[in-house]
């Protein structure tokens, strides 16, 4: 019994003790679970967010330390100082800035219903009226949905993950997720899955940062970074490599 | 040597011991009798101050204790020379009866352990259960788990054993040999301080009858004279229902 | 439906498996802590220790009154919002903590009710040899509470394992937070989530069996 408090105590103790971050490093957070842009294949985290960053990074000169966690945790980590900024296909809202600074916008993209497939019920954001409509939980898509007029007649889900899964079960009619992240499902995974209709609001994503001496500072190099990335077609690149197309311009 | 003077007990307004004076000497065997509810085994309890007397004051030995006054130390050494001797055994069920017995040399008085269960087998040998040493309660009688209960008060010779109704929750089988023991201390001169309702055994072991009624001593003297001539009507009122029931 | 990758399955054990020793670390930790201190909690409300016994049912109260999750954001992020100091507090250890004190509240709860269903003529029996409170508590009712608590007690280790699956939204990534990621990578939920299962499985099955042996030792005392 001794014995086993003691080890306790030594592991905990070590557990308490990690290393911290040095300050020439740039924290960022993920979750690891928004295909094609942040996910892991045997044991390796991967993704659009993780290129990006990788070379936003290079160009800032800074380490990167990815710190992956569930979506709904990642904010309170970059509120409680834990992570520098959000990798995560984070979508510029007015309430978002009221609480953290945006760096400029690296994705251009639209909100868009996906259905299973062969469901012509639902041909459009102004079809959901009467439907059960999945939103991943803290995304800005229930916020969007929740601004429409007719707002009152969708039952909104929100999920932890595995939205699209649950949509190609039939559990709820419809998802709304960013165009081009939907395309990529629909494209490489075995779900029936298909977009319905147009996109119906333009989002902008970009990096949060704490309203801080450093998170001012880390904001103005990673602008500075992303300016350079844009003008000599690196973004562009990362883009098309995984999505076929350019989603880094408006 | 035992002492009381004064002893008082209130369970808030009721009054259950008042005034109590009594002097037991060395090697004395007294029992105690009265109507149920009487206070006998707060009388008991508070000797070994399971229960905080309100006032007056206990001698055990070299150690006197004004009971408003009594320190922890003061109550550990007073339960160190008092043994008691519960009516439903009280056995640790966690231990066997070699273990029961022992408990309090090893604990308490903090023996060396081959010491302690050297001699917690001894006093096995004298209740006659050493074939039950490694026994847990459960797997004993009633009668066998009395008989460790009295082992246990035995081991380490305190000053006093206190038994309350020793026989009351035995099957009428096992009574005789718990009986047995209690003689045998008796013939040994251990001081006892014992409630009970045998009593024939009374009139045949105890060196004193003390009658108690609402919390006062009524009458006591030797058993002849207790149980032949008892001089207050309460006493005879008593002895004569108890007689009635008990066929003594 | 299309049949079971089995390749894809088998490629992901060693994956997952190397994320298993934290998940039983985070656990085991959790539970030896929060059986110290459920014990030190059950004593103090069953001897009624004064201002301690106090503490301990606020305590108690809020720790059983409030989801896990709420409380993991709250040493987490809550405490160094307050106290930036106490950032130094990193995902692994707030998870031990939250883990602890949850699972502290119930468990004192029930060892409480394991102590007080001890036999009080014991506790009267270890008094009158002069033991002191501690002697009993540790020598006589501890024992005999341990066994009657000890079904329970396992019960609450079982779900402390499955509860670790809630560090990963504090940026642990433990065997759940792995198979949630690997999953999303793969989008082959089933498979991934069945070899996690069958993980979690194996290792309560193994609980269980050690929880059967150790009640046949404790109860050896108790059977006729
Ligand atoms: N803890 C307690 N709180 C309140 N009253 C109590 C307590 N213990 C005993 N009493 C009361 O004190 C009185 C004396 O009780 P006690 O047990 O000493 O009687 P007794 O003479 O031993 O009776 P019996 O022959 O039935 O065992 C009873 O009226 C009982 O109800
Ligand atoms: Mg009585």
């Amino acid at each position: 019994m001794k014995t086993l408090l003691v080890s306790a105590l030594v592991i905990l103790s070590l557990a308490t003790t990690s290393v911290h971050a040095q300050d020439d490093t740039i924290r960022v957070g993920m979750s690891g679970q928004y295909f094609p842009f942040t996910f892991v294949e045997q044991d390796t985290l991967k993704g659009f967010e993780v290129d990006v960053m990788n070379a936003v990074a290079q160009e800032m000169g800074r380490e990167v330390e990815y710190q992956t966690a569930a979506f709904s945790g990642l904010f309170g980590m970059l509120g409680a100082g834990r992570i520098d900024t959000v990798a995560n296909q984070i979508t510029i809202t007015e309430e978002r800035q009221q609480a953290y600074l945006f760096s400029e916008p690296y994705v251009y993209d639209g909100a868009q219903v996906v259905t299973k497939a062969g469901n012509d019920d639902i041909n459009g954001v102004e079809d959901l009226k009467g439907k059960t409509v999945a939103v991943n939980l803290g995304s800005n898509f229930e916020a969007l949905l929740r601004d429409l007029p007719y707002a009152d007649e969708i039952d909104i889900k929100t999920y932890e993950s595995n939205i699209e899964r649950d949509t190609a079960l039939g559990r709820v009619d419809a998802f709304v997720m960013d165009r081009v992240s939907a395309s990529q499902i629909i494209k490489e995974k075995p779900l029936p899955l298909a977009l319905a209709g147009p996109t119906f609001s333009q989002i902008t994503n970009a990096y949060p940062f704490k309203d801080t001496e450093r998170g001012r500072a880390l904001r103005d190099e990673v602008n500075a970074a992303l300016k350079t990335l844009r003008d000599n077609g690196t973004l562009k690149a990362i883009s098309e490599e995984w999505f076929g197309t350019d989603i880094t311009a408006p | 040597m035992i002492e009381l003077k004064g002893l008082r007990k209130h369970f808030g307004d009721a009054v259950v011991l008042d005034g109590i004076d009594l002097t037991i000497e060395k090697g004395e065997i007294v029992v105690i009798i009265g109507p149920s509810g009487t206070g006998k085994s707060t009388l008991l309890r508070c000797v070994n101050f399971l229960e905080q007397p309100t006032a007056g004051e206990i001698t055990v030995g070299d150690l006197t204790v004004d009971v408003n006054r009594a320190t922890k130390k003061d109550i550990l050494s007073l339960r160190q020379q008092t043994a008691f001797v519960f009516q439903n055994y009280a056995l640790f069920a966690n231990k066997t009866a070699l273990q029961n017995i022992a408990e309090r040399l090893l604990v308490v008085d903090r023996w060396p352990k081959a010491k302690a269960y050297e001699r917690a087998r001894e006093i096995l040998r004298r209740i006659g259960l050493e074939d039950k040493a490694d026994a847990y309660p459960a797997s004993m009688s009633g009668g066998q788990q009395q008989r460790v209960g009295i082992g246990r008060a035995m081991a380490a010779g305190a000053e006093v054993i206190l038994f309350d109704e020793p026989t009351s929750s035995l099957d009428p089988e096992w009574v005789e040999e718990v009986l047995a023991l209690m003689k045998q201390l008796a013939a040994e001169r251990q001081t006892m301080m014992l409630v009970t309702h045998e009593m024939s055994f009374a009139r045949d072991v105890a060196d004193r009858v003390i009658f108690i009624d609402d919390g006062r001593i009524v009458e006591q003297g030797p058993p002849s004279e207790i149980f032949y001539h008892p001089k207050d009507p309460r006493t005879r009122d008593f002895l004569q229902k108890i007689l009635a029931t008990h066929q003594a | 439906m299309g049949a079971l990758d089995v390749d894809y399955m088998l490629g992901l054990v060693p994956v997952l498996l190397s994320y298993l020793p934290l998940t039983l670390q985070l656990a085991s930790l959790g539970m030896v802590l929060a059986l110290i201190l459920a014990c030190l909690f059950a004593v103090i409300r069953v001897q009624r220790i004064p201002v301690l016994n106090q503490f301990t049912v606020v305590f108690i109260s809020f720790f059983r009154g409030t989801p896990l999750l709420v409380q993991l954001f709250l040493f987490y992020y809550g405490l160094p919002q307050l106290f930036s100091a106490l950032t130094v507090i990193d995902g692994i250890t707030a998870t031990i903590m939250g883990l602890t004190m949850h699972f502290s509240a119930y468990m004192a709860e029930s060892i409480r009710a394991a102590i007080v269903g001890v036999d009080r003529s014991q506790t009267e029996a270890a008094l009158s040899i002069g033991m002191t409170n501690s002697q009993l508590m540790r020598r006589i009712i501890l024992p005999q509470a341990t066994r009657v608590a000890l079904p329970t007690l396992m019960n609450y280790f079982i779900d402390m394992i499955k509860a670790t699956s809630l560090a990963f939204t504090l940026g642990v990534t433990e065997l759940m937070g792995a198979t949630q990621k690997e999953a999303s990578g793969s989008f082959l939920y089933f498979e991934a989530f069945i070899v996690a299962a069958i993980m979690y499985w194996i290792v309560v099955e193994m609980l269980s069996w050690l929880q059967g042996n150790l009640e046949t030792r404790l109860n050896k005392a108790y059977s006729r």
